[in-house]
């Protein structure tokens, strides 16, 4: 059998996507060694089979379909609007947990007549009655298309363009545009207004890889340099946002105060939850628990903590965080691709 | 890790290679068909294979419309159909054609559909149009030629399934819908008819169709002034707009956004009597399927107050069909199928194949009236035409187990008896080819004097032919007279 060596992994060279994951990666261990951000190529330290390059994001969907690159990383939006043609290109993780933005439809805001995508139907037939053409620029013809054409719009002309399309309503080159948003300003400052029913799809950077490459790779099995990183991506995935929190308290107010105080951190969130008794080094009998909770909900819970006997409460960061009932992404990504794994 | 130069230049999704038997088979199917056609009187044109995307966005179906392939270059797409081409041809021919004009044409014709693997993206059409001439006969004639091609083709009992566009339209109509939704109503209703769902489904979409127009409608009453006075309301409405929009981005003006507006607020007030009638409407509708008969009575019963014309049209057909001598037993009308009725304006049909798989649909027509002057034509504008998909037909035909068309023996092969008779050998191999007869010539010096254990060989000499038989080897004498009449009277006792 063939063995994938090196396994190249294409990251977006620059931006919010680049920033991302080099970040995610070097927290998940594959620290990513690249001297300048003029150079394509880098390697990770103390991981010698994998190979970064760097490209722009609309071209990693083409090399990861191509299996030029097993791995990459781009916006879901984009692997999504050439999806059909890259068939060799499957998704692996489809939130990667930032780079979040979507795709919208995007309407003159004078228009006050269109409230919902389904005026759109209306109005487009309403437009070749007239013998004219409705036009929509957008960047994402197809994924525009199949939206479109799901929600019965049949009658308008895609512009595909590359520019700034905010201004092409205004410029009379197009009636609508279809186009990315994450806060909707832009849209807002050109004088355009998104309508009910007008999101095409949600997208965030998201981590794609090539089908033949990836079965070669997960049947390594998983101790293999594929398991190993995407379970760290697990890892990092788990522990994002959130703290170790370590609460001691002594029972003053009672032999059931540790669990008044478990069930109150288990209600705002805190999972994997550990109670235990300790020492201090006066000799005095403690509880201790120890939980993973969301960082902004610690210090909104001090006070009752501290009311509930809590002595001290600290948050940590953590890195990686595992869980056994969970599956990870290298499991799914085994029964999707259908592999036996021998010792699974 | 692969190397983009090592890798096999793999064929285009949705294309096929027709090698020699495939195509012979292929191009026999397709010769019957358009010998068919010429011999009912259809002329055979070839419109252009590149086209204007805009000649198929002013009118083609929404199933063609999702899936022209279009040509990198703005504006142009390969064509995905015959009908728009020839129309346009009809219509702006420097000399008007007579009418009705018959005209028959076969290629390529493609659609992208990238959702679905097993759709071809190149695939063939032969087909034919007439063009102004009046229904019912002329709807009559095209039906009737369509199956008796298909019988030539090997397929006799055909089912042809006959719908008609017009059924919806006269329903919708009746709804109080802005004729803007209701044209898009059509369409969009179009295509789960077209793959064969459900009543369920026809429904559910003109519910939420309609739920989602009073939502959009319902969102618009904030902004409605206090007034009760339908004027005033007109006229604040219009100030405010105004107000809040001195200068309108955007290609529609004020007056446009303003008038839609109006429509669409008349439209929220569409009675629920009135869609809910619609609704069953549409269910009763995609019911009525069967034979000419019991259809057309129940129509009649369900839906004479509602859809007279398409009655009375739907009748007269059957009756035409009938002086055409068309089996009645092998018509099925069926009203749930709405195949391209944003196309077609009325009569639509398609033939079927009974095979062990099933029905397998082999072509498809019906009547677009109106498409001419849709696109620009003042000349006459009816039209009526279907087209069969030769790669769908050959497959019904090997699904029923059809003996493939016998594909034509392996070529006389002529060799030079001895190196020296190279010119006797040429000359032997011209007349043949002159006689009409396929020849290999074969001067291949290590090849001279040689017979072939597949194909016949004839060994030429100076003034002397043997005929070498590919099975045992053995040799006969012969001539060039003898060969060539031979070789004719097979010809003719061949089918």
């Amino acid at each position: 059998m063939t063995t994938i060596d090196p396994i190249r992994i294409a990251l977006p060279s620059k931006g919010h996507l680049h920033d991302g994951v080099v970040k995610m990666l070097e927290t998940a261990g594959y620290k990513v060694k690249r001297a300048s951000e003029r150079q394509y190529e880098a390697e990770i330290a103390g991981q010698r089979r994998f190979h970064v390059v760097f490209m722009r994001p609309t071209d990693i969907v083409t090399q990861v379909h191509e299996g030029r690159c097993a791995l990459g990383v781009t916006g879901y939006d984009l692997y999504a609007e050439r999806a059909l043609e890259a068939h060799d290109a499957g998704v692996v993780v489809r939130d990667l947990g930032y780079a979040g933005c979507r795709l919208v439809v995007a309407v003159p805001e004078s228009w006050v007549d269109v409230t919902h995508i389904v005026d759109l139907a209306d109005l487009t037939t309403g437009f070749k009655e007239q013998g004219r053409t409705f036009r929509v620029s957008t960047k994402y013809p197809h994924l525009t298309s199949e939206y479109f054409h799901r929600l019965g719009i049949y009658y308008y002309q895609v512009i595909d363009s590359d520019g700034a399309l905010e201004l092409h309503p205004t410029l009379g080159i197009a009636d609508i545009i279809v186009d990315l948003t994450s806060s909707g300003t832009t849209l807002k400052e050109n004088r355009l207004r998104e309508i009910e029913g007008g999101t095409i799809v949600e997208s965030a950077a998201c981590l794609i890889g090539h089908v033949p490459s990836l079965r070669l790779l997960a049947s390594e099995g998983d101790r293999g340099d594929l398991a190993l990183l995407l379970d760290a991506l697990d890892g990092v995935r788990n522990s994002e946002g959130r703290l170790l929190l370590e609460v001691v308290g002594e029972p003053a107010l009672g032999p059931d105060s540790a669990d008044r105080a478990a069930a109150y951190l288990l209600a705002r969130g805190a999972r994997h939850l550990a109670v235990g008794a300790v020492r201090d080094t006066d000799g005095v009998d403690c509880w201790r628990i120890t939980a993973l909770i969301s960082a902004k909900m610690i210090t909104p819970s001090r006070r009752e903590l501290h009311r509930l006997g809590a002595r001290r409460i600290v948050g940590t960061p953590t890195r990686l965080v595992f869980d056994r009932d969970e599956p990870g992404i290298f499991d799914r990504l085994v029964d999707e691709l259908g592999i036996e794994l021998a010792n699974r | 890790m692969r190397d983009a130069s090592e890798s096999p230049v793999s064929l285009v999704r949705g294309t096929v290679e027709a090698l020699p038997e495939e195509f012979a088979r292929l191009a026999s199917l397709e010769s019957r068909i358009l010998r068919s056609f010429e011999l009912s009187g259809y002329a055979r044109l070839r419109p252009p294979i590149l086209e204007r995307t805009e000649l198929h966005e002013r009118k083609s179906g929404v199933r063609i419309l999702a899936r022209l392939d279009r040509v990198a270059q703005e504006g142009v797409c390969l064509r995905p159909e015959f009908t728009a081409g020839i129309v346009r041809a009809f219509s702006f021919a420097d000399e008007a054609p007579r009418t009705p004009w018959r005209v028959s044409y076969c290629g390529p014709v493609f659609r992208r559909d990238e959702a679905r693997d097993d759709r071809l993206r190149e695939f063939h059409q032969v087909g034919v149009e007439l063009i102004g001439a009046d229904r019912p006969w002329a709807d009559a004639e095209v039906i009737a030629l369509a199956d008796a091609s298909l019988a030539d083709a090997g397929i006799a009992d055909g089912v042809i399934r006959i719908g008609h566009a017009g059924l919806i339209r006269e329903i919708l109509e009746s709804s109080e819908l802005p004729t803007a939704t209701q044209v898009a109503l059509v369409e969009q209703l179009s295509t789960p008819a077209e793959e064969a769902a459900s009543a369920e489904h026809a429904r559910a979409i003109f519910r939420g169709r309609i739920e989602a127009q009073l939502a959009s409608a319902r969102r618009l009453e904030p902004a409605r002034p206090a007034s009760d006075s339908a004027d005033d309301s007109h006229e604040g409405a219009e100030q405010l707009f105004a107000l809040l929009y001195p200068e309108p981005s955007g290609r529609r003006s004020a007056a446009e956004i303003m008038d839609r507006l109006r429509t669409k607020r008349r439209a929220s007030r569409v009675s629920a009597a009135s869609t809910e009638a619609v609704e069953d409407a549409l269910e009763r509708m995609a019911d009525l399927h069967g034979s000419a008969t019991v259809v057309l009575d129940r129509l009649t019963t369900d839906f004479g107050s509602r859809a007279p014309r398409t009655i009375a049209a739907l009748r007269e057909l059957v009756r035409a069909l009938e002086d055409r001598g068309v089996d009645l037993g092998r018509v099925v009308i069926d009203l749930g199928f709405g195949r391209g009725i944003g196309f077609y304006s009325q009569m639509v049909f398609v033939l079927l194949a009974p095979t062990p798989a099933g029905l397998v649909e082999v072509c498809g027509g019906g009547r677009y009236d109106g498409l001419a002057r849709e696109l620009g034509g003042t000349r006459d504008d009816r039209g009526v035409g279907f087209a069969f998909g030769l790669e769908r037909l050959d497959e019904a035909l090997r699904l029923r187990g059809a003996e493939a068309a016998s594909t034509d023996r392996a070529p006389l092969r002529v060799v030079p008896a001895l190196a020296s008779d190279l010119a006797a050998a040429r000359t032997a191999a011209e007349t043949l080819r002159r006689a009409g007869i396929a020849i290999v010539l074969e001067l291949d010096p290590a090849r001279v004097g040689r017979a072939d254990d597949r194909a016949e060989t004839l060994v030429v000499g100076a003034g002397s032919i043997e005929r070498v038989d590919p099975r045992d080897g053995s040799r006969t004498p012969t001539n060039l007279h003898d060969l060539i009449s031979r070789q004719h009277d097979e010809a003719i006792q061949r089918p």
